[in-house]
């Protein structure tokens, strides 16, 4: 089955998160920009959760593709780490204190967010958590807590989420953890104009293709 | 079919300032020549050539070509960071001691690099060696988050372009797929039969994917820009 990026995201109901996996050479900020811009149009306000400036990455990436970049310049950001200002940072997590004054600065945040935009249904969208993970995925038990406390948190019960993940750095069980707790799983291929889709609720969209 | 010097050059022409490209090589390619040939290139557009020789990269190069029977007498006008080693080529900006914490190099490194971009403009910056930086550490994680997130911060930041060398087969895996998806372009450098293949893995030119250069090893030696 062929589909347009569009068509998919229409598709997506509130509640559901999407995790997308993409390789080190494809550009994955062509389907970011997408995404955004289908925001805009359904008036669906978004947020960009950046750890270590993966969003400053796919910004930069647009600029080098001829794209403009001034509709990613009013997006709310939470930054996990990174130095990197874009977009309008309403908050930070300091990764290198311990998880729970993590846990409790980007929960603040996100409230912040969700009052800022007075709205209770938004996209939100995780770049650069992988890389995040990549230093305490050894421990199993940090993991598991992890998807507990921050990837099903109770804080995003009726908004889409979006994961872009870089493919090769997350160990067996993160990436397990990751197809399981979403509902959708998509693979982007070698440009990053097309996505594979690996797992969706309805069958007839599975291993179809999605196009920008 | 053999690519032609004219080829490579309009591939070279279409790179933008602020680009970092990373050029994947393993042990036995002949990269002091690719080296030769990018400085000779680079040497076209800008007087500010900066080179980052960890663990004395830069001597291996210059042995490699002065046994080939080329002139070497352009490293001597290269600005040169130095990260460990002990063989002194070109303009020495700055030393780091790689044995040290990287939390304590890392800032002297970008003290230096600041302090060259502020009286620099147009820099073509070779780094060599990142992915043996990695080994000298305890913690290789501590190096790869440090070393990562730098990439990160520079890409795309100055009026300059980065060109990373990087030994595939010596990086750990987590650098090199985190500095490859910092990079605008990702080139692999492969030598197989008498031919050097240079495969474009990655481009801000979405036509570019899946093209290769060919060049016979014999004419390498001969390539003039």
């Amino acid at each position: 089955m062929k589909l347009q990026l569009r068509e998919f995201l229409n598709d997506i109901r509130e509640g559901e998160r999407i995790f997308i996996e993409y390789e080190s050479t494809s550009h994955p900020e062509l389907s970011l920009d997408g995404l955004v811009k289908w925001s805009n149009e359904e008036g669906m306000p978004l947020l960009i959760v950046d750890m270590l400036d993966t969003f400053h990455l796919f910004v930069q990436q647009l600029r080098f593709l001829g794209y403009s970049t001034h509709h990613l310049e009013n997006l709310c950001v939470i930054k996990g780490g990174g130095k990197v200002e874009f977009g309008k940072v309403i908050g930070r997590v300091r990764i290198m204190e311990e998880f729970y004054v993590q846990l409790k600065e980007y929960t603040d945040a996100v409230r912040l967010f969700f009052e800022k935009v007075k709205s209770d249904k938004a996209v939100i969208v995780f770049l650069g958590t992988e890389k995040f993970m990549y230093s305490f995925q050894e421990s199993s038990y940090r993991v598991e807590e992890y998807f507990e406390k921050v990837v099903r948190s109770p804080l995003f019960k009726g908004n889409m989420i979006f994961v872009f993940a870089l493919k090769g750095l997350m160990s067996a069980q993160v990436k397990a953890l990751w197809h399981e707790s979403s509902t959708r799983v998509l693979e982007i291929n070698g440009r990053g104009d097309r996505f594979f889709i690996k797992k969706a609720p309805k069958l007839d969209h599975l291993d179809g293709v999605i196009e920008l | 079919m053999t690519s032609t010097v004219e080829e490579i050059l309009e591939y070279t022409k279409s790179v933008m300032w602020r680009e970092g490209i990373v050029i994947e090589y393993s042990s036995s390619e002949p990269i002091h020549l690719v080296f030769k040939c990018l400085v000779e290139i680079s040497e076209k557009i800008t007087d500010n050539i900066l080179v980052l020789d960890v663990l004395d990269i830069l001597s291996m190069l210059k042995l490699n070509l002065d046994i080939a029977g080329k002139d070497t007498s352009f490293i001597h006008n290269l600005d040169v960071i130095k990260i460990g080693g002990n063989i002194k080529l070109g303009r020495i900006i700055g030393y780091l001691d790689p044995h040290q914490d990287i939390t304590v190099y890392a800032s002297k490194y970008s003290k230096i690099l600041r302090e060259y971009y502020e009286t620099h403009k147009n820099i073509v910056y070779f780094i060599f060696g990142m992915e043996k930086l990695v080994h000298l550490q305890e913690r290789k994680e501590a190096f790869e988050l440090y070393a990562t997130n730098y990439t990160r911060y520079v890409f795309g930041d100055e009026e300059r372009v980065g060109i990373y060398f990087i030994n595939r087969d010596i990086a750990t895996r987590s650098l090199l797929l985190q500095v490859e998806e910092a990079a605008s372009r990702v080139l692999e450098v492969i030598h197989e039969e008498g031919t050097l293949k240079i495969k474009i893995r990655k481009s801000p030119r979405l036509d570019d994917y899946g093209k290769e250069f060919k060049i016979p090893l014999e004419d390498l030696c001969h390539l003039k820009f």
